[in-house]
């Protein structure tokens, strides 16, 4: 989509570098590297830039040494078919990318762990438990006029949060996005962005984010009528806690955000349980909904091809034939500690910046990413919307985006070398 | 008749689901059979023979000997007999119990007595986190029978319980009794943070409160509750401090909680 | 060139009025030939004689894909835990009972002879993951129908008055951008009321910010599906789902479409009056009366049948009503992107419980009252009623009364005694069955290529022997072939072939995208050109598969 036949620059190009996929970039392709010079954010330029370049020149490895990617291949195959468990980890990946290596995972006997699923597994089990009241980005954009930001700011990881969808021009309903309310639950966080276009500032509630539970159990309390233990919950002092706890009562659209990877790892699913508790108190008189944002580095498009193949969200075995549900067993630091991996194969392609674990035997990541250790096979790959076509899903589970090839590789991508590697196996079966 | 006895030859260095070779499961069966069951370790099939050494014939009395610390369901869904691992035991220990006695002289993983209905089960040692809690997705954890802890008991001790009791000699970890239904908690040492999170109902008995308590859990006073004394009465004799409660010393501070959520759940710390 | 020839196989091909007889059936390159021509050399024969031969089976309303489905699969780790799919030299792994994995599911309807399956609730904004989802559901071909009629910008067409012409256009672009096959209105205009607060919509209620009523948006939808030509009537899930008393309200809806093809699907759940003792009772004899005076009227089922389920909705309205009734006890209830909701509710039929018991019973009663059963189709609304695995069960029910009577005396007796299941003596006929589970499907939903056997067909094809046990005889057919190749032997899996995709193309006036994209801007979450799903796209979505576009002869 150019603006004209001429032009290098490629418009509404969706970003895949975090879990908010903004689609309004307008992306510059004239240069040896992709330029953002519209919409976009500082990760999105750099991650553009980072990665998109040809990637000329970089080759698979065997032993350190230049091998075809054929060769690459065989080899992993070989190793994960020797492997008396071996773990896939990594998986920044779009959907395609998944697609494959789910098949991989299940043809090796393997075991599937996303970078975030430590915190991931907590998430989902929410909805395991108590499931949940929940809204999308569209939704806030046009409805919200109250939001709580529960323990975190969004925006240091997800940073144009506020600008696309909150401080809007227009909503479509009252009302009008500057005179929404913004209260914060948590101190040390970034509050700038919640203050409204006519400098309102936002409603902080200043505490150490560990605990949490205190403030959840206070509005809790307060929201059932029913008394607290102290005059002045986290140092704050319960008239304020009453005043959220009557704004929440008296908005129409009140939504309540949290980023599962801001809360203390151990807390995750109960304070999300928390805030399910005080929404549904809500949703006896008014609408009010939770917003679990999330989805970096291709969490969603793991999370939902896994649940979509196998039934099971993440994490699972497939060790045994079938699949197994363990998400407390089965994440690969765990695994490797306790020495029930013998091969780890590290599958990343839109993230080159988080080091692979030194027990990584294979390494299926962007050139660029720096390793420390040379693992005994590096596959260098493309990555989805930089190079090639694929799917990114929001981290509100709202939206699948396209994603764009901006750049012509060599590389193949992650889901192509699975393929391979997967057809390699299968060989090595027969 | 001895002991079925299931010798490790080696610890496994994968995870073994051993649920089914619980007295329930083997009973009828002849040693040559059991030997021929199979087990998944890790991408291997093995025969329980590969893994185990085997001896004696009285499968109602089964014993787990060597490094079991990969084994996991030990003794599951067992209805009635014996299992005994001498030594540490893996995660979900009993899970699913309907009847019969586990005892671990060592420590236990994580979920340990999930979903048991009945019987009992004795650790020795410490339990990791989620002991009598429930796994992702299911409604309750434990729902009854007797779980004995002799160590430390780790995070989000009896999450979700239904029924039962769980007596723990040392300490426990953070968020203990979270989310619980009913059913009875004792810990004769500390308890971690925030104790009764979104607790519904049911009962924690502790010595002390913790410095970090949710302002949803509230002080009502001090009782003199006379259900306790029945109580104490009926762990009289059990291995470690439980056993040896003055029945009569049944004077409480009650609290009550998590306020949120119904707020029914008792929080009562000995001594008044 | 592969060649295959069927001999001797019972035929049962309504579609082309053949009614049990002997017939071979020829498959060339994967299409159903007259005969062979000189040269032609068949590369596998098939005895068949005394067994029966139907076309593939299709299941015209199930969720298989898409957002609300995969929150079910999520949900429930305890419904896979007990039923695993195990990988073998042919398949993968995968679990799930109520709500399975696709894998699991491709396989298992595969195993029960069904070739195609369509996905009914497509929120446009996820139209990309039911894709994906039915892309990675193995061997059957899917479709889908886009959920209209709570999404602002059709209320803001409405409440502006626009004219029939505008709406029929952005209908066709909303099918071309989701690259579906139908349009499904889910509780009109009540998902909308939700996210305003109100909890129930009446077919003439107005909604709270738009003043719109749900039957203007019936009214408005059959016109534009039926102008446009799409060949799936307006495919309606009522107001006032499961509701006591809805049966007037689903009475309503008919009339609503004032004459104009109309579907209602689940009706089963839209079947309620409001006698007796405990105010529930069925309507199902009102039902079934105004289907057979009305033939602008389709239904299917959405059968109940008793055990462990979990009910998956785009009408978060009634969900997050029936959360209170959840069992196990957890919901998850969305508003999605100005479009739409969904609503997630486990559920367990209990047979001694009056009103499931009746539930089940309505459904039996509305399946032997509707006289054609051209325009009644066997459906349990996956997973809502009941998993799809339970169809051969189902059709036992159907078409053997002494077993209808028999599981009749062990449901709750108060339900029993409300219900006139007992005096009904119809008992569907193999032809009949063949109708409602391929002819009569593939009519509705314009599939010209399917749902028979006369050349030119696709060569979906199912072999059963014939048992007096219709249970045993569905569950298991002998041979199934999917586009000619042979996918099922003895009920199982022994090949893995990739679907098709089936979809329509009315055409439109390009020109309403002046009006969407703006709107897109402004108010959506994406850009318009990233909402739309090119054909490419589709496949790649797909996981490869075909893209069968469907005629519409446009009526306006």
């Amino acid at each position: 989509m150019t603006n004209e036949a001429s032009s290098t620059v490629v418009t509404e190009v969706a970003c895949p570098f975090c879990g908010l996929a903004c689609d309004d970039l307008s992306v510059d392709t004239a240069g040896e590297a992709l330029a953002v010079v519209g919409g976009g954010c500082a990760k999105a330029q750099a991650g553009f830039a980072r990665l998109g370049v040809s990637h000329d020149g970089a080759s698979a490895r065997v032993g350190g040494q230049p091998a075809s990617l054929e060769a690459a291949c065989a080899e992993v195959a070989r190793r994960v078919k020797a492997s008396a468990q071996p773990v896939f980890a990594g998986m920044a990946l779009d959907v395609g990318g998944m697609r494959e290596v789910m098949e991989l995972a299940d043809a090796a006997g393997g075991v599937v762990d996303h970078l975030y699923s430590e915190i991931g597994w907590r998430s989902t089990r929410v909805v395991q438990d108590v499931g949940y009241v929940t809204t999308t980005l569209a939704e806030v954009k046009n409805r919200a006029d109250l939001i709580v930001l529960v323990g975190t700011d969004v925006v240091s990881k997800a940073s144009r949060f506020f600008e696309r969808y909150v401080w809007n021009d227009e909503a479509m309903f009252e009302p009008a996005p500057a005179a929404r309310r913004i209260v914060y639950l948590g101190g040390g966080l970034n509050t700038a962005a919640g203050q409204s276009p006519d400098g309102r500032a936002a409603d902080v509630f200043d505490f150490d984010r560990a605990r949490m539970p205190e403030a959840l159990s206070t509005l809790n309390a307060l929201l059932a009528k029913q008394p607290v233990s102290e005059a002045a919950p986290l140092g704050i002092e319960l008239a304020r806690w009453q005043a959220l706890v009557e704004a929440l009562r008296a908005a129409k659209y009140s939504v309540l955000v949290w980023m599962a990877g801001d809360f203390e790892p151990a807390q995750v699913d109960l304070n999300i349980n928390a805030i399910m508790s005080a929404v549904r108190a809500l949703n006896v008189t008014t609408r009010s909904n939770g917003l679990g944002l999330g989805g970096a580095d291709g969490e969603l498009n793991a999370s939902m091809v896994h649940a979509w193949q196998t039934g099971y969200p993440m994490r699972t075995s497939f060790a045994s034939g079938i699949p197994l549900y363990d998400p407390v067993h089965n994440g690969t630091a765990r695994l490797v500690e306790q020495g029930e991996t013998d091969t780890v194969v590290w599958i990343s392609a839109l993230n080159d910046k988080t080091p692979p674990p030194p027990e990584a035997k294979v390494v299926i990541a962007p050139p660029t990413l720096k390793l420390e250790h040379e693992p005994e096979v590096f596959i260098p790959v493309s990555t989805p919307g930089v190079h090639h076509v694929g799917h990114f899903f929001r981290g509100d589970k709202g939206a699948a985006l396209p994603l764009r090839a901006l750049r012509a590789t060599r590389l193949p991508s992650a889901a192509k070398v699975a393929a391979a590697i997967t057809a390699q196996l299968k060989e090595v079966s027969a | 008749m001895s002991a079925l006895v299931l010798a490790l030859r080696n610890a496994p260095a994968q995870r073994v689901d051993v649920g089914s070779l619980n007295p329930t499961a083997l009973a009828g069966l002849s040693l040559a059979d059991i030997a021929a069951l199979t087990l998944s370790v890790g991408k291997r099939t093995v025969r329980v023979d590969d893994l185990f050494e085997l001896s004696g014939d009285d499968s109602s009395d089964v014993v787990f000997r060597g490094d079991c610390s990969k084994l996991e369901r030990i003794g599951a869904g067992m209805k009635s007999g014996r299992v005994t691992v001498d030594g540490d035991a893996g995660a979900y220990v009993g899970q699913g119990l309907l009847g019969g006695d586990i005892v671990v002289k060592g420590s236990a993983g994580a979920f340990c007595g999930t979903g048991m209905k009945r019987g009992r089960i004795e650790v020795t040692g410490d339990v990791a986190d989620f002991a009598g809690a429930a796994i992702p997705g299911d409604m309750k954890g434990m729902a009854g029978g007797l779980l004995l802890v002799g160590g430390n008991a780790g995070e989000r001790l009896g999450d979700r319980m239904r029924r039962g009791q769980i007596l723990v000699s040392g300490n426990a970890g953070d968020y203990c009794g979270a989310r619980m239904i009913a059913g009875t908690i004792a810990v004769a040492g500390k308890v971690g943070a925030y104790p009764g999170y979104l607790m519904k109902r049911g009962t924690l008995i502790l010595n002390a409160l913790p410095a970090q308590m949710l302002p949803g859990v509230v002080d009502c006073g001090s009782h003199r509750l006379g259900f306790l004394s029945l109580l104490y009465a009926s762990w009289k004799g059990l291995p470690g401090p439980f056993g040896a409660l003055d029945a009569s010393a049944c004077t409480v501070r009650r609290y009550m909680g998590d306020m949120g959520v119904s707020g029914r759940g008792e929080l009562l710390v000995r001594g008044g | 060139m592969s060649v295959i020839k069927l001999t001797g196989g019972r035929v049962i091909d309504p579609a082309n009025g053949i009614n049990d007889q002997v017939r071979d059936i020829y498959v060339k390159d994967g299409r159903i030939v007259a005969a062979l021509a000189d040269g032609d050399k068949v590369s596998a024969e098939y005895n068949v004689s005394g067994r029966v031969v139907m076309s593939g089976a299709i299941d015209m309303h199930t969720h298989i894909g898409g957002g609300k489905v995969n929150i079910a699969r999520e949900m429930l780790p305890e419904d896979h835990r007990g039923d695993p799919v195990a990988r073998t030299e042919v398949t993968r792994s995968s679990c799930g009972y109520c709500a399975p994995g696709t894998l699991a599911a491709g396989y298992r309807y595969a195993e029960m002879g069904y070739t195609s399956c369509f996905e009914p609730a497509i929120i446009p904004m996820n139209a990309r993951q039911a894709h994906m989802e039915m892309g990675d559901t193995p061997i059957v071909d899917t479709g889908g129908y886009a959920m209209l009629g709570s999404d602002d910008f059709l209320l803001r067409m409405l409440v502006a008055n626009e004219d029939q012409k505008s709406i029929n256009d952005y209908v066709a672009w909303i099918l071309h951008s989701t690259q579906t096959l139908g349009i499904k209105v889910v509780n009109p205009g009540g998902i909308s009321a939700f996210k305003f607060n109100q909890r129930k919509l009446d077919l003439d209620e107005q909604n709270a910010y738009y003043g719109v009523t749900p039957r203007r948006i019936i009214q408005t939808l059959t016109r534009a599906v039926h102008e446009l030509g799409v060949p799936h009537p307006l495919h309606v899930h009522a107001s006032n789902l499961g509701v006591a008393g809805n049966v007037d309200t689903t009475l309503a809806t008919m009339e609503a479409a004032e004459g104009r093809p109309i579907h209602l699907t689940h009706i089963q759940f839209h079947s309620y009056g409001t006698e007796g003792d405990r105010k529930f009772s069925s309507g199902a004899a009102r039902i079934a009366e105004a289907i057979n005076r009305h033939k602008n009227v389709s239904a299917d089922v959405g059968q109940v049948l008793f055990g462990q389920t979990v009910t998956a909705s785009g009408d978060n309205m009634s969900q997050y009503r029936n959360a209170a009734f959840a069992s196990p006890k957890k919901s998850a209830v969305m508003d999605i992107e100005m479009e739409a909701g969904c609503g997630v509710v486990p559920f367990k039929y209990k047979d001694q419980n009056f009103v499931n018991a009746l539930q089940w019973a309505i459904g039996l009663e509305i399946f032997l009252m509707v006289e054609d059963p051209w325009r009644i189709f066997l459906t349990t609304d996956h997973p809502n009623g009941a998993p799809f695995t339970t169809y051969p069960h189902l059709i036992k029910l159907l078409t053997d009364r002494s077993f209808r009577n028999a599981m009749l005396d062990t449901i709750n007796p108060d339900a029993k005694a409300m219900s006139n299941l007992a005096a009904l003596e119809r008992e569907y006929s193999l032809y009949e069955i063949a109708i409602m589970t391929r002819a009569a499907p593939a009519r509705i939903l314009g599939l010209t290529d399917r749902g028979h056997l006369a050349p030119g067909a696709a060569a979906d094809i199912v072999v059963y022997t014939e048992n007096a046990d219709r249970e045993r005889m569905f569950e298991k057919p002998d041979l199934v072939f999917k586009d000619g190749e042979l996918v099922v032997r003895d009920g199982k899996v022994v090949k893995v072939v990739r679907g098709n995709t089936h979809v329509v193309k009315p055409e439109f006036d390009r020109g309403i995208e002046k009006k969407i994209e703006p709107y897109f801007r402004r108010f959506h979450s994406v850009r318009m050109n990233n909402f739309k799903i090119s054909d490419d796209e589709l496949c790649e979505c797909g996981g490869g598969s075909k893209l069968i576009p469907h005629a519409c002869g446009k009526r306006s």
